[in-house]
């Protein structure tokens, strides 16, 4: 075959075997942020510098890391600044934000089982960064406008992480958490409520923290149990 | 409908960081009306009412914004770019906007984006600050002023005398460890929306895989100017808001 034909093929060829299930819910989800910035990220046509993530580029748009449990949201703020002790995570002072998530065509990667069904490989769900980067692109060039995924930070059992790209705002309610029908924009507003401020991670959540370079217990035990090896 | 009000352009820092701070508490205000109005079913009364309220905040805003724009510090900047791109999206919303009641949230969208830059600008022009040595060791003295005077001296490169003195202010120019010390107010200044002051401090002595197990601490003492703006960035994670860190980004120039 040609150079130019097997070039060709090669880019039409997609990272899965079969696509991610689309699924469109409404969650409750969580985010942990610094006490003087608002929950959620603004890219601005002029300056978008989110600090890369898993799911995208520094300079290459923004994306909201939202975790599906409260425990989840304070793992991610326990790997992230590597807190391993209670000298420093009690000398933390954060907000917790509760989100109201009213979303569509999100792919369902929510386990390792489902990446493998989709030809994927499973430890980029936990492993470098830069590993799940081609991913990302190729699910948003799908058309897929966020991604659930095992958590990396916080390793218990079905924690899982519902990361979405883009911009978004938040409306920020002061009761309880209104009817999602009413919001009449889902795709760029979503409702939080500000539920701890100037707090620090439970216990609870740095005890199930997986840190930076450090084994992945739930994904160890997949691995084990699936014969699997990365 | 008259026309729009012109506000002399403001004359000096601190006329420009009040003029953006009261830019951003109209915003914040409007939005908070938008809030109220959507949470409680109230349409705010007749049509013509809610119209005029909205031109009289349009054209207040657009005077404000023009007077920032033509500051000769803001006036090349991309955050006032923004600003003034989101004015003109705002004019747009609201002349689709016919009954003044924006259903859609589109006008309230804008008004959200632009909040979100003028807390930027409000910081950026907070982050030119701390790039002068004086106020920098002024800032992290007093930031910090509950925590042990040795360890702040230490963190510093410093004596305590002279922690004293720079949190007196008394000290207008500094003449040793300058780079060390602006990294480190931008540092403290970063944490201190996360930690304690104590924590703080802990902070710069934490081994950080991000930092192939170094501390910051030990990357501030080794070279300042090389190991900052990955400290920085390493302070900042999780947040972001348009800021891209440190002075060299985005900076001011106060002498224009």
């Amino acid at each position: 075959m040609a150079a130019a034909s097997l070039t060709k093929v090669a880019r039409n060829m997609a990272l899965w075997t079969s696509p991610p299930e689309r699924v469109e819910h409404v969650w409750t989800a969580y985010r942990n942020t610094d006490t003087r910035f608002r929950a959620l990220w603004y890219g601005g046509r002029a300056l978008p510098r989110q600090e890369s993530g898993r799911w995208h580029e520094e300079g290459v748009g923004v994306a909201q890391y939202l975790a599906l449990s409260s425990n989840g949201a304070w793992a991610e703020r326990c790997r992230y600044a590597n807190i391993q002790d209670d000298v420093r995570r009690t000398e933390e002072r954060r907000r917790l934000w509760q989100l109201q998530v009213v979303e569509y065509d999100v792919a369902d990667l929510s386990t390792f089982d489902k990446y493998v069904a989709c030809g994927l490989k499973p430890e980029w769900a936990v492993g470098d960064h830069e590993n799940t980067w081609p991913l990302a692109r190729e699910l948003q060039a799908a058309g897929y406008r966020g991604v659930l995924s095992p958590a990396a930070a916080y390793d218990r059992p079905e924690a899982v992480n519902l990361t979405l790209w883009g911009e978004r705002l938040e409306n920020v309610i002061y009761g309880e958490m209104p009817d999602a029908a009413e919001n009449p924009s889902p795709d760029v507003w979503i409702n939080a409520i500000l539920i701890a401020d100037g707090a620090a991670p439970p216990e609870h959540a740095m005890m199930h923290t997986s840190y930076i370079n450090k084994h992945h217990r739930q994904f160890d035990r997949w691995c084990l149990a699936n014969g699997y090896t990365p | 409908m008259g026309g729009t009000a012109v506000l002399e352009a403001p004359r000096t820092i601190e006329e420009l960081r009040s003029r953006t701070a009261e830019l951003a508490d109209d915003v914040d205000e409007q939005l908070d009306l938008a809030e109220l109005a959507f949470s409680t079913g109230d349409g705010s009364g007749e049509f013509e009412t809610r119209r005029d309220q909205r031109d009289a905040f349009s054209s207040q805003l657009r005077a404000g914004i023009r007077s920032l724009a033509a500051s000769p510090v803001w006036r090349s900047h991309d955050l006032t770019t923004e600003l003034l791109l989101l004015n003109e999206s705002l004019r747009d919303e609201q002349a689709a906007d016919e009954d003044a009641t924006d259903p859609e949230w589109r006008v309230r969208e804008v008004l959200q984006r632009m909040a979100i830059v003028l807390e930027a600008m409000g910081r950026q022009a907070r982050y030119t600050d701390l790039d002068d040595p004086a106020l920098a060791a002024h800032y992290i003295a007093t930031a910090l002023q509950d925590i042990e005077v040795s360890d702040v001296a230490a963190l510093l490169g410093t004596t305590t005398r002279m922690v004293a003195s720079y949190r007196s202010g008394e000290i207008k120019t500094v003449r040793k460890n300058k780079a060390r010390i602006t990294w480190l107010a931008h540092l403290v200044d970063e944490l201190r929306g996360s930690v304690t002051p104590r924590g703080a401090v802990l902070w710069f002595d934490a081994h950080f895989p991000q930092l192939n197990g170094s501390t910051p601490r030990e990357l501030l003492e080794e070279d300042p100017q090389r190991h900052g703006p990955r400290l920085l960035a390493l302070a900042r994670g999780g947040r972001g808001q348009l800021d891209q860190g440190g002075a060299q980004y985005g900076a001011l120039d106060e002498s224009a």
